[in-house]
């Protein structure tokens, strides 16, 4: 890759346009810059291990040409690299950082790399002139022999960002506890895009999708994170330590430490926070952690379950989500108490009658609407109302004395055995194999889903239902050969059920459709290129029944028996699991309203889940006039 | 007899207590650049969790940049306060909690929180309390916040408070 575009932080895209000629003689130099082919094999004195550690370390890709073997790092800022040409030259890059390791004045240099300064004193230590040099700001700041555990976070999907929709990994390094104030900004490495905030709509899904940010390591604060997904984005945080020993907790923190200073290519879909983690952790590991799926590309939560399957996994903590706190203490209160919370919230109940728990759980509630205000648009006049009244609940329960430690809520409620967590949720790649049966003529289908998150998948506790579907494809096989059924680029239905009372604002369901594909699998040939897009409200009925109904429209390609151009669309329904199996029960009215056409559509569908990997599906429909039923075996690919 | 000790701490509060008043004196997100960098202007960038949010690091620069006015101890407490006020306020309020507890932490108070989150409870109402404080910005409120944090553990006696 040219270093003129390796060497900016803003992204490729953002490059192009800017600075035109300087761009094209950058480009003129690197095509003619004369360059080294390194050898394939190690160079001189360093051991075959020694060299493929160095590659790896390094992000050394290798690129055959017709003439000789050269490398590419993943690392695409030059400055990173010590050698002129370190980027693409791995034998280079050693030989100058070894010189620099043996120069009395190259101290302060190397120790931008303790991760190779290990390697070095590990492989190349009869080569080294010096004892391993200090390095006070590593060691202030990082010093590995101080952290004592690493864990895995995980942040639960966020439909409100793209970019977020499957959640998110990082690591938290754990001091010893008295080091807490050293550590507080470093305690977690991040890894994500260089958005900067200031792309938009489908400039920003370009970039995110084609490469045109560049992304990095981040140090944070693990606490803040933590605080800023519960808290502010309503999220559950799950978190893993991990079994790693002492040599592998000193590569992260190492490597860690000098990969501050490098930037790679970011692509939503295959390179990752999931990637870079994973990554980090089969580094550290030797490969003894392998996190590559089946799938084209790896989702955070395929790490998790990758670590899970392996053994990597200690334990388990949620790290519970302000709303789903909030909604199980409320939840858990008598009807009239719930009506007298709803009342407080409308300002029509004094708030200094209420009891110590009562003011607890109105702030709590206050606090989740605030959240919800402060991710949308604000609407000042009721932001305003709602903050005063958390003021006059503060300023009661302040004038108060404190709550004793059993009655305050609880921040990690334990997690039940048989729920249904990151770790053991549903891969998200699924092949299925079904048998449609209908009184004409039945067929077969074959779907492959890249990325799966369904409505009839069970979902992580304390998530509600929902359905994200990112790339989906149906082969059908009947008596008239084999043809495309549907191919689905994006399925998604976000419930959002409210059981809460929302005084100053309305949680909305929302759902959106970009696919070829037919109204049902009753009709045959009715196949379609479509987008729908639908708004609507859900609720929960008791413990667990989510009952939505939705209201939108759908813009078509082509024009049938049961398709319009322009349809509206009702979609009514209910999500209920019966023991173990998950149900779906749908009624859809599709409305031209231009010939006045009506098609309904009543469906069920149930899955079973029959092993970890394997569900048993049925869906039975029925338009009034016909009905067909299929059954299929779901496989999921982890 | 609630009624009567809400009364009571009302009336303890100072009359003439206003938001502009305890926003005064030194401000850490201001002279150390903390609000600004860890609250964009695109609203929605701030939840974008992929993206690099600028938590910890922004801070620490300009710690490093002026480290007679913005020391490590006061950034970082600022910070903590800033990211997690509304947590750290309910906390309070409660009697205690993981913020409070990080809080402490951050600040150097380990095993004195209880002392801290005593004080807190005193000093908070009138931050709070003040006139305009809902309406104020989050970083207005922080900074209100972040005195009654000060002062509480001046007030307390306890050593943690220094350099604050």
């Amino acid at each position: 890759m040219p270093q003129f575009l390796a060497r900016d932080d803003k992204g490729i895209s953002q490059h192009l346009g800017q600075n035109f000629w300087f761009q094209v003689l950058a480009f003129l130099c690197w095509i003619f810059a004369p360059i080294t082919a390194p050898s394939a094999a190690p160079p001189h004195g360093v051991s075959e291990a020694g060299w493929q550690r160095w590659l790896a370390i390094n992000y050394y890709q290798p690129e055959s040409t017709s003439k000789s073997r050269q490398y590419q790092s993943e690392i695409i800022n030059a400055d990173y690299f010590l050698a002129p040409q370190g980027q693409q030259n791995p034998e280079a890059e050693l030989q100058t950082f070894l010189q620099i390791l043996n120069d009395e004045n190259g101290t302060e240099t190397a120790c931008r790399y303790p991760a190779r300064l290990s390697w070095a004193y590990q492989y190349l230590a009869h080569q080294l002139q010096r004892p391993r040099p200090q390095c006070p700001e590593f060691e202030k700041s990082s010093n590995p022999s101080t952290i004592k555990e690493i864990s895995l976070l995980f942040a639960s999907g966020y439909f409100e960002s793209p970019a977020s929709a499957f959640g998110h990994i990082l690591l938290k390094f754990a001091p010893e506890a008295n080091l807490f104030t050293d550590y507080f900004m470093d305690s977690s490495l991040n890894y994500g895009a260089n958005t900067q905030g200031q792309d938009v709509g489908v400039r920003y899904i370009f970039n995110g999708l084609m490469g045109g940010y560049s992304a990095s390591y981040q140090r944070n604060n693990a606490f803040l994170n933590t605080q800023n997904y519960t808290a502010r984005q309503q999220r559950d945080v799950w978190e893993y330590p991990l079994k790693l020993n002492t040599t592998q907790r000193q590569f992260v923190i190492e490597h860690s430490y000098e990969l501050k200073r490098a930037r790679f290519t970011y692509y939503f879909l295959t390179d990752n926070c999931a990637h870079r983690i994973a990554r980090m952790l089969e580094l550290a590991t030797h490969g003894q952690f392998k996190a590559a799926g089946k799938g084209p590309w790896l989702q955070p939560g395929q790490v998790v379950q990758a670590l899970q399957q392996q053994g990597w996994l200690t334990s388990e903590t949620r790290h519970i989500s302000l709303k789903a706190q909030a909604r199980n203490a409320y939840q858990r209160l008598p009807r009239a108490e719930q009506r007298l919370m709803q009342k407080a919230m409308q300002g029509t109940h004094k708030i200094t009658d209420l009891t110590d728990q009562q003011l607890q759980l109105l702030n709590m509630l206050l606090d989740t609407e605030a959240a919800s205000y402060a991710n949308k648009a604000k609407q000042a006049n009721k932001y305003t109302k709602l903050q005063q009244l958390r003021q006059e609940v503060l300023l009661a329960r302040l004038a108060r004395p404190p709550l004793p430690v059993s009655e305050r809520l609880p921040l990690n409620p334990a997690v039940s055995a048989s729920a249904t967590t990151p770790a053991t949720a549903a891969a998200p790649a699924k092949l299925t194999v079904a048998q449609k049966f209908k009184e004409s003529a039945g067929s077969t289908f074959l779907t492959y889903r890249a990325a799966n998150h369904d409505l009839l998948d069970t979902p992580v506790v304390g998530q509600p239902p929902s359905k994200f579907i990112f790339g989906e494809v149906t082969g059908e096989i009947g008596n008239n050969g084999a043809k495309l059924h549907s191919a689905v680029l994006l399925d998604i239905i976000s419930l959002n059920p409210a059981p809460l009372p929302q005084v100053f604002g309305t949680e909305r369901s929302w759902g959106l459709k970009v696919a070829y594909s037919p109204q049902s699998k009753i009709c045959e040939k009715c196949s379609t290129a479509m987008v729908e897009g639908k708004l609507g409200q859900a609720a929960t009925l008791g413990k667990n029944t989510t009952v939505f109904a939705l209201l939108g429209g759908q813009l078509n390609s082509r024009e049938t028996s049961r398709n319009e151009h322009l349809m509206a669309v009702l979609e009514i329904g209910a999500v209920r699991p019966l023991g173990p199996l998950q149900s779906l029960a749908t009624y859809r009215a599709s409305v031209g309203p231009f010939a006045g056409s009506v098609q309904n559509l009543a469906a069920l569908e149930l899955a079973y889940p029959a092993n970890a990997t394997t569900t048993l599906q049925l869906r039975a429909e029925h338009d009034g006039k016909a009905g067909a039923v299929v059954l299929g075996v779901g496989l999921e690919l982890q | 007899m609630k009624k009567f000790i809400l009364a009571v701490a009302l009336t303890a509060m100072p009359v003439a207590s206003s938001f502009a008043q305890q926003g005064t004196g030194p401000n850490p997100y201001v002279e150390c650049g903390i609000g600004g960098a860890l609250f964009p202007t695109v609203a929605w960038a701030a939840v974008t969790s992929n993206a690099i949010w600028d938590l910890g690091t922004t801070a620490l620069s300009s710690a490093m940049s002026s480290p007679e006015m913005c020391n490590a101890k006061r950034v970082n407490t600022a910070t903590l306060i800033i990211q997690s006020l509304e947590s750290l306020e309910a906390d309070v309020a409660n009697g205690g909690g993981a913020t409070t507890q990080a809080l402490a932490s951050t600040m150097g108070c380990q095993g004195q929180e209880a002392q801290l989150v005593s004080a807190m409870r005193t000093t908070m109402p009138a931050a709070i309390g003040a006139a305009g404080y809902a309406t104020a910005s989050q970083q207005d409120r922080a900074n209100a916040v972040y005195n009654s944090v000060k002062s509480a553990a001046a007030t307390a006696g306890l050593s943690c408070a220094t350099a604050l």
